[in-house]
């Protein structure tokens, strides 16, 4: 797996919590889960079988991977590459990210990512020359 | 419990509680070795909302831990009694900062560097850089009464505390001091309050004690071969009259592994010597600087550095600073941990001493030290680097732990200095503070909240022990139970 490869920084993280100040998701929510710190210590749960990867997923997937964490990070742990080996194999389980697959869905059906009408695109027109 | 969760969801919202177990593992472990899983978290956004849920809680009797940033270095914010977790961080609002009365009033989720920044544009200050930075709260910080890298100077928080509000576990809010600077009123409850750890009561208010920011401000540096030169260069500095920001020292050890991994190059010492000086101008500056570096020159200062930019400062504070990453390069996997001899404090001319030994205490047992020491207060941190998968590691950690601490005791010095008991120093508290003090407290914890609800676990007031009511991060943890087998 993947995501063994990266064990090490998972271990290293100390859990001070410099990577929360920087990071654009955790701001917005001030949601333990959704930082750095927060992700390494599940990660860790879910290496030791305290956790099931679909009790992950989701928050595994609530990262920009912007790297403003590692930057933050006294030991630089590259957080972004062991989010990205997490989500290969969530991935690989059968459990990617919904809302990429929906984005995907919708570029086909109406060629953009939103699910719009494309007419709307004519009313955007419209209106800027209004 | 769901019923509980229902009723806290109708006080706080259902945004503002958690309870997936994703999100309570996330919440279950600081920097020390425990894993200690709250039953929700709960988030409340003002004042009344902590009011009701205390008072619910209270009814209950069930275990209440408040938390800041999570960033207890002893175990302070974990929920080693399950329950909820009462998370300040969504009660971050700055309410108002003022240049006329030199006063902030904030609420506790606001992040330390946040406020600063905030500060900075107004030509002011909170001079309490703690090392935790935007990790920390405010609320953290003063429940803790914790110092900062200028406590030096500037003292411990508690000094900087004008006015609180609190609620208490039975929802009754209590209201401490004013925009005035002084009171003199009976009990300083204030002081009472800080350094509780959350066991006493709710900070949902402060009001702040603020300093002018001085304009320019100077770093400085020297390397020692021997650790009584630079101990006495830095008393001398004290002795000098000038208001130094901050005085630091960090062993040989530490500073030859930091040069190696980061190729920096510096000289074969015992100990270097790192410091900063303000001015409120460039002449008063210039004059504390020519006073300094002349001190550490007489005192066997060699290789001493004024630093003004960013790049020069870095590299003079990296012994202190970078040994976690210095050290994960060379022995990848390794870690530092919270342990109960990580803030002792010594007499000042005990601090060379104190250094050496308590790094060879730790080094005898064939794992890592740093040893880092605040050399005008006499605060001395030993950083013990272990593989957390290595079972004689812990034991090796617990064994210097309690040798250090008799050490210290010994030569007149007090266990704990900075970051409090939390849970991590349950098993000392009796022992540094004596059985009468221990029984006062647990007289006054009673009085407060007499079902002893608030953060339980913690400062040795309702147990002595640890290690027994939690989980541990690695199997490999060696428990005190373990240890006397």
């Amino acid at each position: 797996m993947a995501l063994e490869k990266h064990r090490h920084i998972i271990m290293e993280c100390v859990s001070c919590g410099l990577c929360q100040s920087n990071c654009p998701i955790y701001k917005q929510t001030n949601l333990e889960s959704n930082s750095a710190k927060g992700k390494m210590t599940i990660l860790f749960a879910l290496l030791e079988g305290w956790l099931n990867w679909d009790e992950v997923a989701e928050r595994m997937y609530e990262c920009t991977t912007c790297k403003n964490c590692q930057a933050t990070c006294l030991s630089g742990l590259d957080i972004p590459a062991v989010v990205e080996a997490a989500r290969a194999e969530l991935v690989k389980r059968g459990l990617g990210n919904k809302i990429s697959a929906q984005l995907v869905e919708n570029m086909q059906k109406t060629h953009n990512p939103f699910g719009e009408d494309p007419k709307a695109r004519n009313r955007l027109k419209e209106l800027a020359e209004a | 419990m769901s019923g509980t969760i229902k009723q806290l969801i109708q006080v706080v919202g259902e945004t503002n509680v958690v309870s997936a177990k994703v999100d309570r593992i996330a919440y279950s472990r600081d920097l020390t070795p425990y894993f200690a899983v709250p039953d929700a978290i709960v988030f409340p956004m003002n004042t009344e909302q902590v009011v009701k849920v205390l008072t619910l809680l209270n009814e209950k009797g069930m275990p209440v831990t408040p938390r800041g940033g999570g960033a207890s270095f002893q175990g302070s914010s974990l929920a080693v009694r399950g329950g909820i977790l009462l998370d300040l961080s969504r009660m971050n609002k700055i309410i108002e900062i003022s240049n006329e009365d030199m006063i902030a009033i904030v609420q506790p989720g606001v992040r330390y560097e946040t406020f600063e920044h905030e500060l900075q544009k107004k030509g002011l200050t909170f001079p309490h850089d703690v090392g935790s930075h935007d990790a920390a709260t405010i609320g953290g910080i003063l429940a803790s009464d914790s110092n900062g890298h200028h406590a030096y100077r500037h003292g411990r928080v508690g000094a900087w505390i004008q006015g609180m509000e609190v609620v208490l576990v039975d929802g009754t809010i209590l209201r401490l001091g004013t925009r005035a600077p002084r009171y003199n009123m009976g009990y300083n409850l204030a002081a009472l309050f800080a350094g509780s750890e959350g066991t006493l009561g709710i900070i949902t208010e402060a009001t702040l004690k603020l300093a002018p920011r001085m304009p320019v401000e100077a770093t400085v540096g020297a390397f020692f071969k021997n650790l009584d030169g630079l101990i006495n260069a830095s008393l001398a500095i004290s002795m000098s009259g000038i208001d130094a920001g901050t005085l630091e020292a960090t062993d040989g050890y530490t500073v030859k592994t930091i040069s190696d991994v980061m190729n920096l190059g510096f000289p074969t010492c015992e100990g270097n010597f790192v410091g900063d000086v303000q001015g409120f101008d460039e002449e008063n500056l210039q004059r504390k600087l020519m006073v300094m570096e002349r001190i550490l020159e007489e005192h066997g200062g060699e290789d001493i550095t004024i630093a003004r930019d960013e790049e020069t400062i870095n590299k003079l504070w990296a012994p202190r600073l970078e040994i976690d990453t210095a050290i994960v390069k060379v022995h990848p996997g390794y870690r530092e941990f919270g342990f109960a001899a990580a803030d002792p404090c010594v007499p000042l001319s005990k601090q060379a001493e104190a250094i050496r030994e308590i790094g060879r205490i730790i080094r005898s047992h064939d794992i890592i030290a740093a040893v880092f020491c605040h050399t005008g207060i006499g605060i001395i941190h030993p950083a013990v680097l272990i593989d957390p998968r290595n079972k004689e590691h812990w034991v090796a950690m617990k064994k210097a732990e309690q040798e250090i601490l008799e050490y210290v005791v010994g030569i007149g010095g007090v266990v704990t200095a900075e970051h409090g008991f939390g849970y991590v120093k349950n098993q000392y508290v009796r022992q540094a503070v004596g059985s009468i003090k221990l029984e006062l407290d647990k007289k006054i914890k009673k009085l407060l909240d007499p079902k002893g609800i608030l953060n339980p676990g913690k400062m040795g007031l309702d147990t002595e022990e640890r290690d027994s009511d939690v989980g541990f991060i690695y199997k490999e943890y060696v428990t005190d139970q373990e240890m006397t087998e």
